[in-house]
C-alpha cells in the first residue's frame, strides 16, 4: 500500500468536508430564501480504504407534501379572495351610513310628517329630500356593487397576466431540467425555483400536475386543459363576456382559438373571483334590484291614485320601471348569435312575482327555446309554456307567442314579459341574457321635483245628506285612475254620483245615480261594510242607513288637507309585497343571507389558512433549514476538515521521515 | 418534529397577527358598544336588529304623530270653548232682549253687541292652524270654512265632510280633525212652519217653539178646518184638530178650539203657533205643515241681530209676538248648537284620552323593542373587558416569548 494513499485519502477527505461545509454554507445563507430546500451531502466511503467521495448533493424535499401545499394554496387563495369582497359587501349592506333600511326608515318617517300635515310645503319638501336621499343611498350601493364587479374584472386581467408570466418560466425550467437531467447535472436550485413558481401559480388558479420520467412537469387547469406541456406554455386570456358584456371571462388560447373555461375554474384567486361574482355578488345585486323595483313601482302605483296640491291626479314619484330605455337594457344578445336583433325588451308585468335572478334564453334549435333561471337553475322549456293566440294575448306568466313569419317571440314568466324581434329567423345556439331586476338599483331615480306634485289626497270625496236619519257612513277608495271616471275631464269626476237607500219590502237596497239625474249607474242589496265596485273606485257604506238616506261621491275639489292617499302610501312600508314580505324584511333577509355567506367564507378562509399552515409546516419541517442543525454540522464538518488536514500533514511527516532515513 | 428556523419566525409572526387582530376586534366592540359590528358576526341577529330598528323608528314616529294631533285637537278644543262662551253670551243677550223692560233703542244696542259676537264667531269658525290650514274646512284646508253670501244674506259652509286620520300605532288610527259640517252644520233642526200652497198667511209664526215642537212631535200636524153655515152671512167658524182629529186646546184655562168665530185678521193661536190668514172667507181645511230647519251659529246670531234691529214693539201690533218668535227660535237653535258643541268637545276629549293611552302603549312597546334590540346588538361589557384583558395578556406573552426565542441560537455559543 502506497504511503501516498494517506495523502490521497486526506486530500479526498479535505475535498469532501470542504464540499459538506459549502453545503452547510449554502443552507445557512438560504435560511430565509423562499422555496429553498435544504441540501445534504451524500458521502460515500471508497472500497478498500480508499477514502471518501461526495456521491451527491441531495435536495431534501417530499414531493407529496409539496403537492399538498400547492393544492392547499389554491384553496386558501380561493377563500381569502372571496373573503375580501364578501367583507366589503357585508359592511356595505348593514352599516348605518349605507344601509338601505335606515334610508327607508327616514323616507317613511318623512312621509308620516306629510300625513300629519298634508298642506305643509316644508313637510312635502322634506319628503322629497328623503326620497332623494334614498335614491343616492340606493345608487351608491349599486355603484359599490358595480365597483366590485369592475374590480373583479381588472383583477381577473391582472391575475391572468401574472399567470402568463409564470407559465413560460416553468416551461423553460422544464426544458433546462430535461436537457441537464441527461447529463445528471441538474442543479437542485432549479427544482426549487420550479416548485416555487408552481406554488405561485396554484395561488392564482387551481391546477393539476403530472411529472414525467425526464423530470419535466405538465400542468393542467379547468377540466384538463394543458397550461404547460413540457417546454410549451399556453397563454390564458381575459375576454369580454357575451351576452353579458359586464363580465370578463377567462379562456385558454389554443392556436388562434380561445376556449372559454370560466365555469371550470374552481380554485385559486381566479376561482374565488369567479365564485364571488357568480353567487354572492349576483345574488345581492339582483335582490337589491328587486327590492328597489318593487318599492318604486308600488309607490308609483299608489301615488298615481292620489291627488296633488293643485287638484291634479298623482304623477310619478320615481322613474317608471317600464320606461322604454330601461326595458331595452334588460336583455342582451350574445355577439356569437346567428340572428340579428331588431328590438328586444323586458317589460315588468307584476313586481310582486319577480325573482331575484337572471335568466338565460337559449334557442335549442330554430324552433325551440329554453329559458333557465340562474338563481336556482330551473329550466323552463318551451313546452312548459302555453301558446297564446297572439302576442297581445300573452298576459300571464307561463304564456308565450312566437310569430315565425316576423321572427317575434314574446314570453312571459316570473312577473316579466320578454319580447325578442330578430331580422332573420332565430338559429339554434342563439343565446340571450335576460336581467329583469339586476339594474333596478342603478335605474332608481326620483323624478318628482315640485313638492306640490305630491299626491297625498284622494281625488274623490264623499258626503252624506244632512237630512239623513240613519247612522250610515260612506267611504270611497280609488282603484284605477285610467277609467273614464277620471280621464273624461281633468279635475272632475265623470259622472259624480248620488246613492240612495231604499227598501222595496225585501230589505235595504242601494241605488247609484248619476248625480242630479235619474240615470241609474248601479243597484244592489245593501250589505253594511261591503264595497260597491264602480268604474275605477269602490264605495263602502257602513253602519245603519235608513230608507231615503242619501250619499254622494264627488271630485275632491280643493281637498288639500286630505291625507288618505298619504296614509295608503305610508301603509306600504308594512305591506307584504315581495314574496309575502315587506321591502325592509326582504332587505333584512338579504343582509342575513350576505352575513351568513360572509361568515361561511370567513370560516372557510380561516380553515383553509390553518390547513395550508399545517401542510407548509410539514413541508418546511422536511425541507426548511434549521440554523442550530447547521451550526452542529458546521462544527462537525469543520472538525472533520481539521482532521483531514492532519492526515495530509501526517502523510507529509511520514514522507519526510522516509526521506530523512534514506 | 423537526422545525426549520424560518418556521419559528413565520409562526411567531402569524400568532402575533392573529392575537392582535382579535384584540383590535375587541377594541372595536368596546369603543362602539356593539356586539355585532357587521352582519357576518351574527347574521341572524343583524336581520333582527334591522327589523327592530324599523319598529323603533316607526313607533317613535307614532309618538310624534300623537303629539302633533294632540296639539291640533287642543287648538280645536280651545276654539270650540271660545265658540261656546260666545254662544252663552248670545243667549244672555237674547233673553235680555225679550224682557218687557227693553225698548227698541236698547234692543238696537243689544243687536250691536250681537254683531260684534257674530264677527268674533266668524273668526273662530275660520280659525287656521300653524300651517295656515283652516281648522274646520274638512279636506278643503285652503278654503275658509265659512263665508258670507250677500245675495242670500247667509253664511255658507265652504268645506266638506273630510276628516283626517293619522296613525298612532301599528293598527290604530285617530281622527285628528273635525269638519265644520259635523261640528256646526249637522246640528239638530228646529221645526218651522212652511207656507201652504193656495193659502195665504199674513202671519205664520211660532211664538213658543218648545211648546209647538212637543205638540207637533206627539200630535202633529194640526189642521185648521173652516166651516160655513150655509145661506147665512154669519162669519165662518174654525176648529183646530190634531192628526187624530181630536180637538186642540189653547190658553189657560184651556179653551177648546172648536167652532170659533172667524173674522179676517183674527189670529189663530194654539200650542205656541200663531197664524193670521189673509183671506176673508177661507175655504176647507188648512194643514199646518212643518219643516225642520237647520242653521249654523253664524246664521243664528245674524238672524237674531237682524230681528232685534227690525222688530218694532212700539208701532207694530205684532211686534211683541215677532220678538217672542225670534227669541224663542234663537234659544231653541242655540240649544242644539250648544249640544253639538259639547258633543264634539267630548269626542275630542275622548280622542285625546285614547291617544294618551296609545302613547303609553307605544312607550311600553318602545321599551321592549329597544330591550330586544339591545340584547341582539349591544355588548356585554364585563365579558368583553375580561376577554380584552385575556387577549392583552396573550399578546404580551407572545411578545415576551418571541423576544426570548429570537435570542436562542447555537451560534451564540460557538466561538
Amino acid at each position: 500500500m502506497s504511503s501516498f494513499n494517506l495523502l490521497s485519502i486526506g486530500n479526498q477527505a479535505l475535498q469532501a468536508n470542504q464540499s459538506a461545509l459549502n453545503t452547510v454554507g449554502q443552507n445557512i445563507s438560504n435560511v430565509n430564501t423562499e422555496g429553498y430546500s435544504r441540501q445534504r451531502v451524500d458521502l460515500v466511503s471508497l472500497n478498500d480504504r480508499a477514502g471518501v467521495f461526495v456521491n451527491d448533493i441531495e435536495r431534501i424535499s417530499d414531493e407529496f407534501m409539496v403537492r399538498q401545499v400547492w393544492s392547499d394554496t389554491s384553496n386558501q387563495n380561493f377563500y381569502s379572495k372571496m373573503e375580501g369582497f364578501a367583507n366589503e359587501l357585508d359592511n356595505l349592506l348593514a352599516a348605518e351610513s349605507t344601509s338601505l333600511s335606515t334610508a327607508m326608515n327616514e323616507y317613511f318617517g318623512a312621509l308620516q310628517s306629510a300625513v300629519d300635515d298634508p298642506t305643509s310645503l316644508p313637510s312635502r319638501q322634506l319628503f322629497l329630500a328623503q326620497a332623494q336621499a334614498l335614491q343616492s343611498r340606493v345608487n351608491s350601493m349599486d355603484a359599490s356593487l358595480t365597483r366590485q364587479n369592475d374590480s373583479i374584472n381588472s383583477q381577473i386581467e391582472s391575475v391572468v397576466s401574472q399567470i402568463n408570466s409564470i407559465t413560460p418560466q416553468i416551461a423553460s425550467l422544464n426544458e433546462d431540467i430535461e436537457r441537464l437531467s441527461a447529463s445528471n447535472s441538474v442543479p437542485n436550485e432549479m427544482y426549487d425555483k420550479r416548485d416555487l413558481l408552481i406554488e405561485q401559480l396554484a395561488g392564482f388558479v387551481d391546477i393539476s400536475t403530472s411529472f414525467d420520467q425526464n423530470g419535466s412537469v405538465d400542468i393542467y387547469i379547468g377540466d384538463g386543459q394543458p397550461l404547460v406541456l413540457n417546454d410549451r406554455g399556453q397563454r390564458l386570456v381575459s375576454v369580454q363576456g357575451t351576452p353579458d358584456a359586464t363580465k370578463n371571462e377567462i379562456a385558454v388560447e389554443i392556436g388562434s382559438r380561445a376556449n372559454l373555461l370560466t365555469d371550470k375554474i374552481s380554485g385559486g384567486q381566479l376561482g374565488g373571483l369567479i365564485e364571488y361574482r357568480e353567487s354572492n355578488l349576483a345574488n345581492a345585486a339582483n335582490e337589491l334590484g328587486r327590492i328597489v323595483m318593487s318599492f318604486s313601482e308600488s309607490m308609483n302605483q299608489q301615488h298615481a291614485l292620489g291627488m296633488d296640491l293643485e287638484g291634479d291626479l298623482g304623477g310619478l314619484v320615481f322613474r317608471d320601471i317600464n320606461d322604454a330605455q330601461l326595458m331595452d337594457a334588460r336583455v342582451s344578445a350574445s355577439s356569437l348569435n346567428n340572428s340579428t336583433i331588431q328590438q328586444d325588451q323586458v317589460q315588468i308585468t307584476d313586481v310582486s312575482k319577480l325573482k331575484a335572478s337572471e335568466y338565460e334564453l337559449v334557442f335549442n334549435t330554430q324552433n325551440t327555446f329554453t329559458m333557465t333561471r340562474e338563481s336556482d337553475g330551473v329550466m323552463m322549456s318551451q313546452s312548459s309554456f302555453a301558446l297564446a293566440a297572439s302576442a297581445t294575448d300573452v298576459d300571464q306568466d307561463g304564456e308565450y307567442y312566437w310569430d315565425t313569419s316576423t321572427n317575434e317571440l314574446t314570453v312571459q314568466a316570473d312577473g316579466f314579459k320578454l319580447y325578442l324581434n330578430a331580422q332573420t329567423s332565430f338559429a339554434g345556439g342563439d343565446t340571450f341574457m335576460v336581467r329583469p331586476v339586476r339594474n333596478g338599483a342603478s335605474d332608481f331615480a326620483v323624478t318628482m321635483t315640485d313638492p306640490r306634485d305630491l299626491a297625498l289626497a284622494s281625488p274623490l270625496s264623499t258626503s252624506r245628506s244632512i237630512d239623513n236619519t240613519g247612522t250610515g257612513t260612506i267611504a270611497v277608495k280609488v282603484t284605477d285612475v285610467a277609467t273614464t271616471t277620471f280621464t273624461t275631464a281633468s279635475g272632475a269626476m265623470t259622472p259624480a254620483i248620488d246613492i240612495e237607500i231604499s227598501d222595496p219590502g225585501t230589505g235595504l237596497e242601494y241605488t247609484v245615480y248619476e248625480q242630479g239625474t235619474a240615470t241609474v249607474v248601479a243597484t244592489g242589496r245593501y250589505i253594511a261594510g261591503e264595497a260597491i265596485a264602480l268604474n275605477g273606485y269602490e264605495v263602502t257604506i257602513s253602519n245603519n242607513p235608513k230608507v231615503g238616506d242619501r250619499f254622494s261621491v264627488n271630485f275632491n275639489t280643493g281637498g288639500v288637507s286630505d291625507n288618505r292617499n298619504a296614509l295608503a302610501m305610508s301603509d306600504l312600508q308594512f305591506a307584504k309585497l315581495i314574496e309575502g314580505s315587506s321591502y325592509q324584511d326582504v332587505y333584512g333577509s338579504l343582509v342575513e343571507m350576505v352575513g351568513t355567506e360572509t361568515n361561511i367564507v370567513q370560516i372557510n378562509a380561516q380553515a383553509s389558512q390553518a390547513v395550508l399552515d399545517v401542510s407548509v409546516n410539514q413541508r418546511d419541517s422536511v425541507s426548511g433549514v434549521n440554523l442550530d442543525e447547521e451550526a452542529t454540522k458546521l462544527v462537525q464538518y469543520q472538525q472533520a476538515y481539521s482532521a483531514s488536514a492532519k492526515l495530509v500533514s501526517v502523510s507529509q511527516t511520514i514522507f519526510d521521515t522516509l526521506l530523512q532515513s534514506i | 418534529m423537526r422545525i426549520s428556523t424560518a418556521q419559528i419566525f413565520t409562526r411567531s409572526a402569524d400568532n402575533l397577527t392573529s392575537t392582535s387582530n382579535r384584540l383590535y376586534e375587541l377594541q372595536q366592540q368596546l369603543s362602539t358598544g356593539k356586539r355585532v359590528l357587521q352582519p357576518s358576526d351574527d347574521p341572524l341577529a343583524s336581520a333582527q336588529i334591522l327589523k327592530l330598528t324599523k319598529e323603533v323608528e316607526k313607533t317613535e314616529q307614532y309618538q310624534d304623530n300623537i303629539d302633533i294631533s294632540r296639539r291640533r285637537l287642543s287648538l280645536e278644543e280651545t276654539t270650540l270653548d271660545a265658540v261656546n262662551d260666545a254662544t252663552l253670551r248670545v243667549k244672555e243677550l237674547a233673553i235680555q232682549a225679550n224682557s218687557g223692560a227693553v225698548s227698541d233703542t236698547d234692543r238696537a244696542l243689544i243687536a250691536t253687541e250681537l254683531d260684534e259676537l257674530e264677527k268674533q264667531l266668524f273668526g273662530l269658525l275660520n280659525t287656521k292652524d300653524v300651517q295656515g290650514e283652516y281648522l274646520f274646512s274638512g279636506y278643503k284646508g285652503f278654503d275658509a270654512a265659512y263665508s258670507y253670501d250677500g245675495a242670500t244674506d247667509k253664511y255658507i259652509f265652504n268645506g266638506d265632510e273630510g276628516r283626517r286620520s293619522i296613525q298612532t300605532g301599528s293598527d290604530t288610527q285617530v281622527t285628528s280633525t273635525d269638519s265644520g259640517f259635523d261640528v256646526f252644520e249637522n246640528v239638530e233642526g228646529v221645526l218651522a212652519l212652511s207656507p201652504q200652497t193656495g193659502t195665504h198667511f199674513s202671519e205664520l209664526m211660532i211664538t213658543d217653539h218648545e211648546a209647538f215642537q212637543s205638540f207637533n212631535e206627539s200630535r202633529g200636524p194640526a189642521t185648521v178646518v173652516f166651516s160655513f153655515v150655509s145661506g147665512v152671512t154669519r162669519p165662518p167658524q174654525y176648529s183646530v184638530i190634531d192628526a187624530n182629529g181630536d180637538p186642540v186646546f189653547t190658553g189657560s184655562p184651556p179653551v177648546e178650539l172648536t167652532r170659533i168665530e172667524y173674522e179676517q185678521g183674527d189670529a189663530i193661536e194654539f200650542e205656541g203657533a200663531k197664524l193670521i190668514l189673509d183671506d176673508p172667507r177661507p175655504n176647507g181645511p188648512v194643514v199646518i205643515n212643518t219643516e225642520t230647519q237647520r242653521t249654523n251659529i253664524l246664521n243664528m246670531v245674524h238672524g237674531l241681530a237682524a230681528s232685534l234691529t227690525s222688530i218694532d214693539t212700539d208701532g207694530d201690533p205684532q211686534g211683541n209676538d215677532k220678538l217672542d218668535q225670534a227669541v224663542s227660535l234663537a234659544l231653541l237653535q242655540m240649544e242644539s248648537i250648544q249640544e253639538k258643541n259639547i258633543e264634539t268637545r267630548g269626542s275630542i276629549g275622548g280622542r285625546i284620552n285614547t291617544m294618551d293611552a296609545q302613547q303609553n302603549v307605544n312607550e311600553e312597546f318602545l321599551l321592549h323593542t329597544k330591550d330586544a334590540r339591545s340584547s341582539f346588538q349591544d355588548l356585554d361589557y364585563n365579558e368583553a373587558i375580561s376577554q380584552f384583558t385575556l387577549q392583552e395578556t396573550a399578546l404580551n406573552a407572545a411578545y415576551g416569548s418571541f423576544a426570548k426565542i429570537q435570542n436562542l441560537s447555537l451560534f451564540n455559543y460557538l466561538n
